[in-house]
């Protein structure tokens, strides 16, 4: 008696090849995300009449090698408005927040998740199903 | 003791009758009234916490009348250390998650996200008087 053991053979090679695919395709996900992020955060912090450079201050800025990992957010400590955004997304000792920061997160967080998603597919199967 | 800075609002008034309870806690309604605003220094004893309404949120007294609405506010906590800060966020959290308050003679249990613990940090723009720090951080709750 012999056992067929060709397609879970290929399973393997297409789990030990996908690493390498679903970071390339990933990447891609992770930009476009972080890019979405910093837009919806521009929309959030913007209409401040006291703070009506803030939004341009804040960008997004790749932490690894992989492009796996982002931040976003009031970058520059050199800008004019350095610290303001903070004060709108914290508040102060006497002020309440005024920016929900984390919402652009929130929004974007399922979009990326579902592509991510179709990445991995993509790179397991060879297309998304 | 309590400082009222405007007319409480139910939630706001339920809120600081639940925080009044375990200790001379001093609790302001909004803005201190106790602060410079040229100097940028406030008086107020400390520490205190501060209730404001949740960002984009308008408190109303017809909200405590509806079912399935979630009342948000935000508690800050100003202490003139870091370790006074966190002291009274920990406090004021454990005592305010599940706590039940009446809004509008209608229940509500109060939440707060246990899952991080309050960022303490050194406020940027306000100090005492005499120059000293002020430490502060702030959660965001809801009564549902």
């Amino acid at each position: 008696m012999s056992i067929d053991t060709s397609e879970v053979d290929r399973l393997i090679v297409d789990l030990y090849d996908a690493p390498d695919r679903i970071q390339k395709s990933a990447r891609r996900t992770m930009k476009r995300s972080a890019l979405e992020i910093k837009k919806k955060m521009r929309k959030e912090f913007s209409g401040h009449s006291y703070a009506p450079k803030v939004p341009l201050s804040l960008e997004f800025e790749q932490l690894d090698g992989r492009g796996l990992a982002y931040e976003i957010g009031e970058l520059d400590s050199g800008g004019p408005q350095w610290g303001i955004a903070a004060i709108l997304a914290y508040g102060t000792s006497n002020n309440a927040p005024v920016v929900d920061h984390r919402k652009a997160l929130r929004q974007e967080a399922p979009v990326m998740f579902h592509h991510l998603g179709i990445d991995a597919e993509s790179s397991v199967f060879g297309g998304a199903r | 003791m309590t400082t009222l800075v405007f007319e409480l609002d139910p939630l706001a008034a339920a809120v600081v009758a639940r925080l009044e309870e375990p200790t001379n806690l001093n609790v302001h309604v909004g803005s201190v009234k106790d602060a410079d605003e040229q100097a940028k220094t406030i008086s107020a004893p400390l520490p205190y916490v501060r209730i404001n309404a949740g960002i984009g949120f308008k408190p109303s007294p017809r909200a405590g009348g509806r079912a399935g609405v979630a009342l948000r506010f935000t508690i800050a906590y100003v202490g003139g250390t870091e370790d006074q800060a966190r002291a009274v966020a920990h406090a004021v959290r454990g005592w305010m998650h599940d706590a039940t308050v009446a809004v509008d003679s209608e229940e509500r249990r109060i939440r707060v996200d246990e899952s991080e613990d309050t960022v303490i940090t050194v406020d940027p723009t306000w100090n005492r008087p005499d120059g000293g720090p002020l430490f502060y951080g702030i959660d965001d709750y809801v009564a549902v």
